[in-house]
């Protein structure tokens, strides 16, 4: 395997402050966000969250990994590119030497070690994307259309996650369809930088470090479980999730409750993010007042492959005005839906929130829960030239 | 318009018929009674209805809706309706396939159960994120129900990779397979049911003691323990430092007494300070000085926490305020200048304060005032008592602040008052705020009746909170011509 790593070597797009591998977007999210975010759609009632995951990840990963191949793999080579592909992205160790009899482990999972760094008491199979993946892979590998499902996980106490192949060929899920956008961000000049903090430094420091599955397949970093997930994986599942609650009459409802994951995840993922020993020897010996904690967090995310934000107003421990150029959610919106009548990027909303409240406010993740509020003033989706978010103490 | 179904008859419980896709299509008497809202909620979605302060009341309400399977949901929410927000309880059920019912009752009304439940609900939050100790509730069956940010600090549990759990994967979850082996005398005490007991774990380097207290209901028996966490490593250094501090205290009380009762009033002006600390020494500190031009300056701070550590922070405020005041400068750009003084300075002690200056131009007949994150000036004349703006950032958290400026006509004016928050914010047993408008109503009577105003202010707060302890540093600053001016 490791003489193939280099087809899954990170290029960094500076221009559009995105992480590429194997030639897709891929976008640096924790176990909190992921976990989350699987929650709210697998627990919503009168949709089934669990198809929405699977068919997202078999539609984006089955192009994922057959831009991993190369003409003249052997079939042996092209599982193992599929399993070292899973394993480099964070997603856990897949063990793919059964698959011809259709039956695939995992020994480690980021879902299962992600629910349990964050939730409680989950007994059903975790693993969803990876149902997903599988199929994509196995489109990818061999050109079938077959489904996996889950039918161990480690998060119940088996040994180790087992996905079997369902008998026989299924319809296949449509390739995903972008329209080609011409847009391009405004640029970091056009933005005040901060007094003390380099973000360029860094942005790049972060761009260096190693950030791909270790001998698990797992990325435990900065406090947290990390994993590379495409773009497109998070846009479609969002979406599809909001329109079909839509459909309910639920659709703000939904969007909420993706801002709340997400501000969530941000309260978790940036406090261990500042308690990590990565945070005290890079970001700590530039803070010099207080709101510089915030302005670090601000430069970390921007090597998150989420596109790239800048503060523009900021009074300390009241307001936060900060404008996103590039994120991932409104570019993809655009490529898979057009443009929007309104604001569309939930995600960086929810965690403009959550920043806020890890800087400035008290006590547990819980309470500091809520208590700042945002919006999203302005959209690339609608028009704008960048995403704005407004935070206020709520 | 329909007004079906009737509600409960003598109870203030509200009806909203909802379409199947929460939009509301009927509004009842009695919701129109008891909260004010009608037609105009017609056609509205329910949430739409939430306030947008109510950010945690809104994600409850979604996460429910989405995950509605039947049942009921009940909550509280802060609801907008007839133009006012109401705390109210909802309970939403399905009726049919096509149609859900939410009764909305009152819950701001202080003799109602939500309220005493919210209510009953901050206190308890506000006692475990406010405790040294960590804090931790678990059930019969070993089970968390609830912790506080102290005890997940102490206890730091880690997956096999080092990863911290979140706080939220410990509710809900067994405590004892997180434990390590040298936490097995507690278990065993769990598991017995022990009715009170204290245990010492020695782990990492720390000594942890552990207290047992469990909790009974008549009927039930057990049914949850109490365990209260503390560090002792932690706190014999923190009695070796006290012992320290404890001199050094004494010493800094008697250097801010002298400090802050150096005070003569100017020349036609009367000012009248009173100050209570919270403690031995106090986080407020205020100046009153007579600028070369007859200005009169009058400033007030309130730096962030109680105790030593503001205490500290005032004699800096303090010091480096004199260095700038007589600069020449007007009230913004001096409160600008200061911050510059002291972010510069102090970058390291986090020097985080709220403050105001107050300018009395020398003829008396004008003040122009800027404040940075305090309470606005309150200035009494003829016509009554008025607090005048406020607004601007804290000072000390960032350079290149600049604050909100404001001058105004004070012909005829009796007095003007300068406070800090712990003032407003005095609670009394039931958690209720003195707020601002018992504030200008004991300042209103004391002009009316020609009595000192810092003593009615003070006789009228200590007889609303009571026995309640003061949880801040309170101070008012008081000047007033000493004849009154000629119109
Ligand atoms: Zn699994
Ligand atoms: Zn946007």
């Amino acid at each position: 395997m490791t003489e193939l790593r280099h087809r899954f070597a990170l290029h960094f797009d500076w221009v559009k402050h995105r992480r590429v591998i194997a030639g897709r977007e891929v976008i640096l999210h924790c176990h909190h966000y992921n976990s989350r975010i699987q929650h709210t759609l697998e627990s919503a009632a009168g949709i089934d969250g669990k198809r929405i995951i699977r068919e997202a990840a078999e539609s984006v990963f089955a192009e994922h990994v057959l831009n991993a191949l190369e003409a003249g793999d052997a079939t042996d080579t092209r599982w193992a590119l599929a399993a070292g592909l899973y394993a480099h992205l964070g997603f856990g160790a897949l063990d793919v030497r059964g698959v011809a009899t259709g039956r695939v482990t995992a020994a480690s999972s980021h879902f299962v070690e992600g629910w349990n760094a964050g939730f409680a008491g989950r007994t059903e199979p975790v693993c969803t994307l990876t149902e997903g993946y599988l199929a994509g892979a196995h489109l990818a590998v061999t050109g079938e259309t077959v489904a996996y499902r889950e039918t161990a996980c480690r998060i119940s106490g088996a040994a180790a996650c087992v996905f079997e192949r369902a008998a026989g060929p299924r319809a296949a899920i449509p390739p995903v369809a972008r329209a080609l956008i011409a847009f391009s961000p405004r640029p970091a000049a056009a933005f005040p930088a901060p007094a003390h903090i380099d973000g360029d430094k860094i942005v790049s420091a972060l761009v260096a470090m190693p950030i791909h599955g270790d001998a698990e397949g797992l990325i435990p970093a900065f406090g947290v479980y990390l994993a590379s997930t495409p773009a497109d994986f998070y846009n479609l599942v969002c979406i599809r999730f909001i329109e079909e609650m839509a459909a309910k009459g639920l659709a703000r409802n939904a969007q909420r409750l993706l801002v709340s994951d997400a501000e969530t995840c941000a309260l978790n993922t940036f406090r261990g993010i500042m308690s990590s020993p990565e945070w005290d020897a890079l970001v700590a010996p530039m803070l010099v007042e207080s709101a510089d904690s915030l302005y670090g967090v601000v430069a970390v995310s921007n090597a998150l492959g989420w596109g790239n934000w800048y503060v523009t107003q900021h009074t300390p421990g009241a307001t936060l005005r900060i404008e996103s150029v590039n994120g991932y959610e409104a570019a993809g919106y655009r490529e898979l839906r057009g443009t929007a009548a309104a604001p569309q990027c939930f995600m960086l909303r929810g965690v403009a929130a959550g920043m806020m409240g890890l800087v400035y406010g008290t006590g547990t993740m819980a309470d500091r829960f809520g208590t700042f509020a945002s919006s999203e003033a302005a959209c690339i989706c609608t028009g704008a030239e960048s995403c704005r978010f407004e935070v206020r103490r709520a | 318009m329909t007004t079906e179904p009737t509600a409960y008859p003598g109870l203030p419980i509200g009806v909203l018929t909802l379409d199947d896709r929460f939009v509301i299509t009927a509004v009842d008497a009695v919701f129109r009674a008891e909260l004010g809202g009608g037609d105009e909620l017609v056609g509205q979605p329910l949430d739409a209805l939430i306030s947008d302060r109510d950010h945690r009341g809104a994600v409850a309400l979604a996460s429910r809706l989405t995950q509605y399977r039947g049942g009921i949901i009940d909550l509280s929410l802060v609801l907008v309706v007839g133009g006012s927000e109401r705390f109210v309880r909802m309970r939403l059920v399905a009726r049919s396939a096509w149609q859900y019912l939410a009764y909305v009752e009152p819950g701001d009304q202080e003799e109602s159960l939500t309220y005493e439940l919210a209510l009953a609900r901050q206190r308890w939050a506000g006692v475990m994120q406010r405790s040294d100790e960590g804090i931790v509730l678990v059930d019969h069956e070993g089970t968390i129900l609830q912790h506080n940010l102290r005890f997940f600090e102490l206890m730091r549990f880690r997956t096999a990779h080092g990863v911290s759990l979140t706080e939220s994967a410990l509710d809900g979850r067994a405590l004892g397979p997180l434990l390590p082996r040298a936490f097995d005398e507690l278990q065993e005490r769990l598991r017995r049911g022990d009715e009170d007991f204290v245990v010492r774990v020695e782990t990492k380097g720390r000594t942890l003691e552990l207290e047992g207290r469990s909790l009974r209901l008549p009927l039930r028996g057990r049914i949850e323990t109490l365990l209260l966490v503390r560090d002792l490593s932690e706190q014999r250094q923190i009695a070796e430092r006290d012992a320290i501090i404890q001199a050094d205290l004494d010493q800094a009380a008697d250097f801010q007494r002298a400090l802050l009762s150096r005070m003569r009033s100017p020349r036609g002006l009367e000012v009248d300070v009173s100050y209570r600390p919270l403690q031995r020494v106090g986080g407020d500190v205020y100046d009153v000085t007579v600028l070369a031009d007859g200005t009169v300056r009058l400033f007030i701070a309130d730096a962030t926490g109680h105790g030593v550590t503001a205490a500290l922070s005032t004699m800096l405020i303090k010091s480096e305020y004199d260095a700038v005041k007589e600069g020449g400068e007007g009230p913004a750009a001096t409160l600008a200048a200061l911050n510059e003084r002291v972010t510069r300075t102090y970058l390291k002690l986090a020097v985080l304060f709220t403050a105001s200056i107050v300018d009395i131009a020398p003829d008396r007949s004008l003040v122009r005032y800027a404040c940075g994150g305090h309470p606005g000036p309150m200035l009494v004349t003829e016509t009554g008592v008025v607090e005048l703006s406020e607004g601007g950032g804290f000072l000390g958290a960032q350079a290149g602040q600049r604050y909100p400026e404001w001058s105004t006509a004070i012909h005829g004016w009796r007095s003007i008052i300068l406070i800090t928050d712990g003032l407003v914010e005095a609670r009394n047993a039931a958690g209720a705020q003195f707020g601002e408008e018992r504030l200008l109503a004991a300042i209103g009577e004391a002009d009316r009746r020609g009595r000192r105003i810092n003593a009615n202010v003070l006789s009228r707060l200590d007889a609303y909170v009571d026995t309640q302890a003061q949880t801040d540093d309170i101070t008012l600053l008081t000047v007033r011509p000493t004849q009154m001016e000629d119109s």
